[in-house]
């Protein structure tokens, strides 16, 4: 059953229940305390007569003609104001008016005791009577009784009203309890809504806040959407940019296994001559270095991502001459020249990820650079904002190529990296470890006159 | 046999073609790019071209066009293996698609069924005194017609196909009588002895120890 539905019956159910329970108990209330005005003022009536009675005859000596000639004389006075009498000697009647009760119905008044009062309200088919008996004297009993119909006419005439009204009102609670279910859970149906929508992938839906104890959970689920969608999208990147790198890996993983692969077959297959078998048995140790190459690369790789840096102090100058020592022979042989400029005594850094990534950096600035040019370190410190910039020479790269380079396995020329045995991953490496100690790398450069790398720390 | 030109900018994959195509008898030009490959084609003749896609400047794709003005035939040869690539392949007009990595001997048996369709294959074998006609069937020694039965010939074909270069006794049969036969590779043993004797080749036709068979034929 749904909630509107649920509300709705409760609402009605519990008026209904309410209201019936109340007004049953307020027209008994009314009909007993009628009731018992009505036995009161009969009671008095009664004893008026009796006394009466008693004082104008003789009970014990009068014969049952006197008897009838003064009970005519009352009767007929009393039935006027709607009053009955009957009286009775040795349970025959000497006088009775009220012909149209039966007899059997108050057969039990007549065995009223001496000196007693029995009062007893009967039902014949169309009227309802009072009825009250007193034993006046031995065997002698004076009878009453008053027509009370109306008092149960008028009880009869209340329930009849209230079932009108009920029936009237009924209608009116249930309009009314429809609408307040309805206003009720009129923010579950909105937030039904946005949950479906959701789990459809509509992520732009807004719930309306205007209902003021919605709000709360209007902006919770705003949210919760928003943040849905930022996941789902930053998911979807993540993928596309794994299958992009799956791809590039497979392809370039597919070059040397296939000369590999050729090589061997020719070396077995083929008739060749000593120098062709020299030639294939040298293409098949250079593919194989080629990916072994890549391998180590893609460790380190993913070393840097699962890598927890440990900080250390890392004296600049330390920096630099290591750097000089790692590239003695590039350096003396292409005749390049290293300036540096350090205005910092020490970065706090992880060292060999700090190395790997300056030395990534020189290598690249020394394949740009064929012959002379020179390599200008600065380091400095700036607003707890440390700066390494690295300076280079060499060919420069070409502006619409720059966004790509920190892509894993892009190479701007392909033929000039191959022979330098690039795997298109160093500026890759490079910008993972940057990101680990929470820095950014910008790379600035003109075609034909040199490449800067600016490395950014916060402290 | 054709005159190949193979572009693409692997060196290591196209000095390998070479080393292959050079050894089964066909001759080989290299390009390392779309604009050198356009200049071979604009001052020599090709019977054939295996074409990279993914080259430096112009890609496979766009260079074809040129090649077909040429009436070159083109074989693609990629690493690029997805069926949207292959299908564009062929409907730009290439007679084949080969997807890198490949086997040399599927890209021998590749490239001589394009020449054969084309017409460019050469149909005469000759080794001293021995003519092989392969447009005729035709088998001559001092002009004297050797009868060999269809499946001898086949595998005298294969060789002469493949030469220089080692079959193993499954590769005969499959290239040869076209199924692969598992269980008795002896046949191919038997009809190897009796080609040997036919055609008097007991030199020539060399036994490769652990693999199988290579017809050897001094290279000019």
């Amino acid at each position: 059953m749904k909630l509107w539905v649920k509300i709705f019956l409760s609402i009605l159910v519990l008026s209904l229940s309410t209201l019936t329970i109340s007004i049953t108990y307020i027209i008994n209330e009314n009909h007993i305390i009628s009731m018992n005005r009505e036995k009161e003022r009969d009671l008095g009536e009664f004893e008026l007569i009796a006394t009466s009675l008693s004082n104008s005859l003789d009970f014990s000596g009068a014969s049952t003609d006197t008897l009838t000639v003064i009970m005519d004389r009352y009767g007929d006075y009393y039935k006027s104001r709607g009053i009955y009498l009957g009286l009775y000697k040795d349970s025959k009647y000497v006088y009775n008016n009220f012909s149209s009760v039966k007899l059997d119905s108050y057969k039990k008044l007549l065995s009223v005791k001496k000196k007693e009062k029995i009062a007893q309200v009967i039902h014949s088919t169309s009227n309802d009577y009072i009825l009250i008996s007193k034993q006046m004297y031995d065997n002698v009993i004076l009878l009453y009784a008053r027509d009370i119909s109306e008092i149960y006419t008028a009880k009869n005439n209340s329930i009849t009203l209230y079932s009108i009204m009920l029936i009237i009102l009924t209608c009116f609670l249930g309009v009314f309890s429809y609408l307040c279910s309805k206003w009720i859970t009129r923010p579950l149906n909105a937030l039904h809504k946005g949950v479906m929508a959701v789990s459809t992938g509509k992520y732009d839906i807004s719930l309306s806040e205007h209902d003021k104890e919605f709000r709360d959970v209007a902006n919770a689920f705003n949210q919760m959407a928003r943040d849905v969608k930022d996941r789902t999208q930053e998911l979807e990147e993540r993928a596309k940019e794994l299958q992009t790198f799956i791809d590039d890996l497979s392809h370039e993983m597919n070059t040397p296994l296939t000369s590999i692969q050729g090589y061997s077959s020719f070396l077995l297959s083929a008739n060749a001559s000593e120098e062709q078998k020299r030639t294939a048995a040298m293409y098949i140790h250079s593919e194989s270095k080629r990916i072994r190459d890549m391998y180590s690369k893609l460790m380190v790789l993913s070393f840097a991502r699962e890598h927890n840096i440990e900080r250390q102090k890392y004296f600049c100058e330390e920096m630099v001459e290591e750097l000089r020592q790692t590239f003695y022979h590039e350096l003396m042989n292409q005749k390049i020249n290293v300036t540096k400029e350090i205005l910092v005594d020490y970065l706090m850094v992880d060292r060999t990820l700090f190395h790997m990534l300056l030395s990534n950096l020189v290598k690249n600035s020394i394949q740009a650079m064929d012959m002379g040019g020179h390599i200008h370190i600065k380091i400095y410190c700036q607003n707890n904002i440390s700066k390494v910039i690295i300076q280079d020479s060499g060919m420069g790269i070409p502006e619409d190529k720059l966004e790509k380079v920190t892509k894993p396995f892009y190479r701007i020329d392909k033929s000039r990296s191959r022979k330098t045995g690039g795997a298109g991953l160093g500026l890759s490496i490079c910008s993972k470890i940057v990101a680990l100690h929470g820095g950014s790398i910008e790379i600035l450069s003109t075609l034909g006159e040199g490449t800067t790398i600016i490395i950014t720390l916060n402290d | 046999m054709g005159h190949i030109l193979i572009v693409d900018d692997e060196k290591s994959i196209s000095d390998l073609i070479v080393m292959n195509l050079t050894m089964v008898g066909h001759t080989t030009e290299q390009a390392f790019d779309g604009k050198e490959a356009l200049e071979k084609i604009r001052t020599e003749h090709f019977d054939l071209c295996l074409l990279d896609i993914m080259l430096p400047g112009k890609d496979g794709f766009e260079l074809i066009d040129d090649f077909k003005k040429s009436t070159i035939p083109v074989i693609y040869l990629s690493a690029k293996n997805s069926l949207t690539d292959r299908v564009k392949g062929l409907q730009l007009g290439a007679e084949d698609y080969i997807i890198k990595p490949f086997e040399t001997l599927e890209l021998i048996v590749r490239i001589d069924v394009v020449l054969r369709r084309e017409g460019k294959d050469k149909n005469i074998f000759t080794y001293n005194n021995v003519v092989v006609d392969m447009k005729k069937h035709l088998v001559l020694k001092n002009d004297k017609e050797i009868e060999l039965t269809a499946q001898e010939y086949s595998l005298l074909e294969a060789m002469i196909q493949n030469q220089n270069l080692a079959l193993t006794r499954e590769q005969l049969l499959s290239i040869a009588w076209g199924y692969d036969y598992s269980g008795e590779t002896r046949t191919v043993d038997m009809h190897i002895q009796r080609l040997r004797k036919k055609l008097g080749w007991e030199d020539i036709i060399k036994t490769v120890y652990k693999f199988g068979y290579r017809l050897e034929v001094p290279r000019t």
